[in-house]
């Protein structure tokens, strides 16, 4: 009965570990191109130009828009050429319904910025790209914002892992990273 | 062979997985056959070298499909190996007075939950079916009193948040894993609260939980309830 309990706690544990690697991969991906950057408040997003950790004391205003950046450099560089980064950055509504997404396709270039505002029209859902580390739960009349730099080529499935009604198993988007 | 309930389970299952197939990619298929593998060789060596006991692993098969069923197909192979593990061993370890607390798929379906692995309910792939021989099933083992518990309270929770409960009750949750013969309890009373736990509970993980699958997540605080239950009369 030991030998079984320990090995109980073994699998607990590493499942555990599992878990805490993959948060701390999430938690650097913006610095690493690969997770998900999930949004908090106090979050910027990524700098369109060294694709770091923005920050709220560099900021530009384009076109009525503001974005951050990572350094003060940062902000000279897209003076000079604003269409250059902010062509970049793809901002997606994307919407979670019973039981499909929308927009889909989401078709993007490889490398850009990918802002996700991600909303539920009826019950809970939740959007998941294995690929891209994404799993984010949002019930109806909230938004949730991610952010991720598009570094993987190829056709994605966007699958719902919050358990929404009979059709939640069918329920799938394609996120296209395109050349 | 019809008499032992089981054996209707597996069949059932087996005739989900199939109509799952042509929607789902040729890994759900290795995966689910990997389930039943690892959860039925996990069983039957433990039975075998602790327990002194040979039995065929009709139990573990059911487990292994509800573990692949429900656990997204995507995951690493070894994820899937360390979800059957758990849930066999917390069946032979977790006991209170000789029986297992726990129902053994929803116990490691669960904990994949809180470690945020994501359940896709794949198997759910034919409600009519489910229902139908859910129903049967429900009725021959004396589960109604669990189902009608549950949905009383999920709908009168959901319809006073104004929720119509119907569009997202998972059918192969309330049907066939609800009503798990050694981990539900007997009895028309204990049944009816037992569903009742349940059902309150999936409620209120669904408001104020989202993150944690609503349905494994109230399943195991009943199953952890239960040994209480059997206190209740009738």
């Amino acid at each position: 009965m030991i030998r079984l309990l320990s090995v109980l706690v073994v699998l607990v544990t590493l499942l555990h570990a599992t878990y805490l690697y993959a948060q701390h991969s999430h938690e650097h991906g913006h610095d690493m191109g690969k997770a998900a950057m999930h949004q908090k408040s106090e979050d910027l997003g990524i700098c369109p130009v060294m694709r770091g950790k923005a920050s709220k004391d560099y900021s530009y205003v384009y076109e009525g828009k503001t974005y951050y950046f990572c350094c003060p450099s940062c902000v000279e560089e897209i003076k000079n050429d604003p269409e250059k980064y902010i062509s970049k950055i793809k901002e997606v509504n994307l919407e979670a319904y019973q039981f499909g997404f929308t927009p889909d396709p989401i078709v993007v270039k490889k490398d850009d910025i990918v802002r996700f505002n991600i909303t539920s029209r009826d019950v809970p859902h939740g959007v998941y790209i294995k690929e891209y580390g994404i799993d984010v739960s949002v019930r109806k009349g909230e938004t949730k914002r991610v952010e991720f730099i598009a570094d993987k080529e190829g056709e994605f499935d966007i699958l719902c892992s919050v358990y929404c009604g009979s059709g939640h198993s069918q329920m799938k988007g394609r996120f296209i990273v395109e050349r | 062979m019809l008499k032992d309930k089981k054996n209707i389970v597996i069949a059932l299952l087996a005739i989900l997985t199939l109509i799952k197939i042509p929607q789902a990619e040729i890994r759900f298929v290795f995966w689910v056959l990997s389930g039943i593998i690892f959860c039925a060789g996990i069983d039957f060596l433990i039975n075998n070298i602790y327990w002194k006991k040979r039995i065929f692993p009709k139990s573990a098969i059911i487990t292994g499909f509800i573990i692949s069923g429900i656990l997204d197909y995507h995951q690493p192979f070894y994820m899937l190996a360390v979800i059957a593990a758990l849930a066999i061993l917390s069946k032979h370890i977790i006991k209170y007075k000789e029986k297992h607390i726990f129902n053994p798929a929803n116990f490691a379906l669960f904990t994949a939950s809180v470690f945020k692995l994501p359940l896709t309910w794949s198997i759910e792939s034919n409600i009519y079916l489910i229902i139908l021989v859910g129903l049967y099933l429900a009725y021959s083992i004396k589960k109604i009193p669990h189902v009608v518990g549950f949905l009383v309270f999920f709908s009168v929770f959901s319809l006073i948040d104004r929720i119509n409960p119907f569009i997202f009750i998972s059918w192969f949750f309330l049907f066939i894993m609800l009503i798990e013969p050694k981990t539900s309890g007997f009895g028309m009373k204990r049944g009816f609260v037992f569903g009742g736990i349940t059902g309150i509970t999936a409620f209120l993980i669904y408001k104020l939980v989202p993150v944690i699958d609503i349905f494994t997540g109230s399943l195991f605080v009943a199953n952890l309830a239960n040994p209480v239950l059997q206190k209740i009369r009738g």
